[in-house]
């Protein structure tokens, strides 16, 4: 009896053993996972990038419930509000319908006056819509990830936008997925300017939704003026449309953002540099959201 | 050998559901109107099932949940899930202690926990200068997932059925340790 009881406390003693040395192994390869990656950190991007673009089928397929859930709800929300959205909508195209009449007209001349000035015709940036797949937020970082990556021609430093709006800017593209880091995101740094201020400035992140507009003369600083990128720095192209300007109670002048960061569906990606386009590019404008809207 | 049987099918079921837990944070639907933070329920879960039943938590599963968030949102990798594997083993060593306790009190026990953790998390992004969350969203996302706690005990309890090991099976336990003894 005592030799027994012996060795299965001796064994309990190895097990105990084992765990420890693992337990130490895992903290410690933690731990330098992270020093590598602060070292690393243009490399283990990329790797994260390739992970994600790998694993996000598999990702995607387990949020089904809950995405299925939501349209459902959606979808009677809607169908609870739909002769009202009837009603606006036929408002909406009636007034549309205007309107493309007198882009027509404008298309036209605009056309004549090229012919009569004999420019070459300008090369309109590559478009290309996307769909959100993945909303990767935390407490303090903000992105989502894109259903389009390097094969759709994506890089780096493309803008985003939720319409008409900037929403933020890719950083890390895999193969079929592209992360676009939001503009409330700390990391996120925009040169604006101030319309009709002649004043610019440099949005920044600070995890509240709405970033900070900083450096900008204190004269300009009048709320309900639009905001727009600079184009300084090359990184987004000029006079995208960010926001409103609002100076909250702190007194910190910030820009409220037109574009619906937390709620973005599809969007559009514009390349950095106008003058040269991917080899995808076929007639400029690409659609690759299966449900998104096609070229006509 | 029937017993080893049923850890692995709740170990699995454990995998499973941090895999839907990780799934649905990633899913683009925003449950919440505005910016404020979403609880840890990874963090939730493990410590439930942790003082509840240590066995079927492997924390082999828990890291790789902590490690595939952390890839998936812009942290840099790694340290959130050093502090998560401590925690575990912490909840590990002392789940018999813990699982002792009224519920208020494990409740507090494990909100007080993930504030530490946080807290600490946080301050060294801040000593190494990486973006980190200020103190406002730390208390926001601490106190939801404290608010989350009891509902994911809840739903441990009853449709997991992870209790917590009852006076008899505990009896049961150490009688059937004793036999073997002898």
């Amino acid at each position: 009896m005592d030799g027994r009881s012996e060795t299965f406390s001796e064994q309990q003693k190895l097990i105990v053993q084992v765990r420890r040395i693992f337990f130490g192994l895992a903290i410690f390869g933690l731990v330098s996972l992270f020093i590598v990656w602060q070292v690393q950190n243009e490399r283990m991007e990329r790797v994260r990038a390739t992970i994600i673009g790998s694993i996000m089928p598999v990702i995607e397929w387990g949020g089904k419930p809950l995405t299925y859930a939501a349209d459902v709800g959606t979808f009677i929300g809607t169908h609870l509000s739909l002769a009202e959205r009837i009603e606006e909508l036929q408002k909406e195209t009636a007034q549309l319908t205007v309107w493309r009449e007198r882009a027509r007209i404008l298309e036209q001349e605009n056309a004549r006056l090229r012919d009569i000035l004999n420019t070459s015709k300008n090369v309109t940036s590559f478009v290309v819509s996307a769909q959100v797949i993945a909303d990767t937020n935390s407490q303090f970082r903000f992105s989502a990830l894109l259903d389009v990556g390097s094969e759709n021609g994506i890089s780096d430093g493309w803008a985003v936008m939720d319409g008409n709006a900037l929403a933020g800017r890719i950083s890390g593209v895999a193969r079929k997925t592209a992360r676009v880091v939001l503009l409330i995101d700390p990391s996120s740094q925009v040169p604006v300017k101030i319309v009709g201020q002649n004043s610019r400035g440099i949005t920044i992140g600070d995890g509240t939704g709405q970033p900070q507009l900083k450096f900008a003369s204190a004269a300009s600083l009048i709320p309900g003026n639009r905001v727009v990128t600079s184009g300084d720095g090359g990184v987004f192209p000029p006079d995208i449309l960010i926001g409103n300007l609002v100076i909250g109670q702190d007194q910190i002048p910030r820009v409220r953002l037109q574009a619906d960061v937390l709620k973005l569906d599809y969007v559009t990606l514009r390349q950095p540099d106008e003058r040269e386009a991917p080899p995808a590019a076929d007639g400029g404008i690409v659609s690759t959201s299966i449900q998104g809207p096609k070229e006509p | 050998m029937e017993k080893t049987a049923k850890d692995w099918r709740f170990r699995l079921l454990f995998a499973l559901a941090l895999f839907f837990i990780v799934a649905s944070i990633a899913a683009p639907v925003s449950l919440l109107p505005e910016i404020i933070p979403s609880p840890d329920l990874i963090y939730c879960l493990a410590i439930c099932w942790l003082i509840r039943r240590p066995r079927y938590v492997l924390s082999f599963t828990v890291i790789s949940a902590t490690l595939l968030c952390e890839l998936l949102i812009l942290n840099s990798p790694g340290l959130w899930s050093a502090i998560m594997l401590l925690l575990c083993e912490y909840f590990r060593l002392n789940s018999e202690r813990i699982s002792r306790l009224p519920f208020w009190l494990e409740w507090g026990v494990a909100a007080f926990f993930f504030a530490i953790a946080q807290l600490s998390y946080h301050v060294i992004l801040n000593i190494i200068f990486l973006p980190a969350a200020p103190l406002r969203a730390i208390v926001l996302h601490s106190a939801m997932t404290a608010l989350c706690y009891p509902m994911v005990v809840l739903v441990t309890t009853f449709v997991f059925r992870v209790t917590k090991p009852s006076l008899k099976e505990v009896i049961l336990f150490h009688t059937k340790a004793n036999e073997r003894k002898i």
